[in-house]
């Protein structure tokens, strides 16, 4: 029992959207059915018209770039508090051992350091103003 | 009086720590932030407690960082989006 022209149909489908290749059996029965001939060339022609509609949406540039930025910032942020936990660390031990040198005895060495530091930390901060303003640009006299 | 120094108990050594230790997180956040040498910044305020604070504070807000324009060349806020200069959108 032959095919009917439903069946021929939906192959001509499957042929239009490449899943099934023409073999001689379809094209005899496009030969001689006007019908069937007629819708194919309809599914061709929509085929083809909707190739050439431009259908991608229209891209926002500085909508990505935006989403760029921000996700680096992100990134940034997650470096430096990476850092930060790193840095607290190595403080609690760096003071931990000025802590028990500070009990064991050297308490006056320490305060010593501390009151040389008060002393000189603000006559070097004119110095530390004017170099970094060179450094940044800034007209410097 | 210096002999007196050897009298302070351990819980004032604890304090000093503690507040050696909250200034020094915040400012190496803050220079981490800024783009500053946050390591340099940050071991700098483990040294004492509050005068380099103050030291930090007026040596990066008083003396801001600067970028170059890329289409003027003049010398801008790190954090511009545009110059001020040529009025040009600028990277940040």
């Amino acid at each position: 029992m032959g095919k009917s022209c439903e069946n021929y149909k939906d192959i001509l489908i499957d042929i239009i959207y490449e899943e099934k290749d023409f073999n001689k059996d379809i094209k005899d029965h496009l030969k001689h059915c006007d019908n069937c001939m007629k819708y194919y060339k309809e599914l061709k022609d929509t085929k083809n018209r909707l190739n050439n509609l431009n259908t991608e949406p229209p891209i926002e540039y500085r909508k990505i770039s935006k989403a760029f930025i921000k996700a680096d910032e992100i990134k940034k942020k997650k470096s430096d508090i990476k850092s930060l936990f790193v840095f607290m660390l190595l403080s609690v031990i760096f003071l931990t051992m000025v802590v028990t040198l500070a009990v064991n005895g050297f308490s006056k060495e320490i305060i010593y350091f501390q009151i040389s530091t008060y002393v000189i930390f603000p006559f070097i901060l004119p110095f530390m103003i004017k170099k970094r303003a060179k450094k940044e640009g800034y007209d410097v006299k | 009086m210096l002999s007196e120094i050897k009298e302070v108990p351990i819980f004032m050594w604890i304090i000093i720590a503690t507040l050696l230790l909250t200034q020094a997180s915040w400012i190496f956040y803050d220079a981490s932030k800024r783009g500053e040498k946050k390591w340099l910044w940050g071991s700098f305020g483990l040294l004492n407690v509050p005068s380099n604070l103050i030291i930090y504070l007026i040596v990066t807000r008083l003396v801001m960082k600067t970028k170059k324009c890329e289409y003027c060349n003049k010398n801008i806020r790190k954090e511009s989006y545009f110059c001020p200069y040529c009025g040009k959108e600028v990277k940040k």
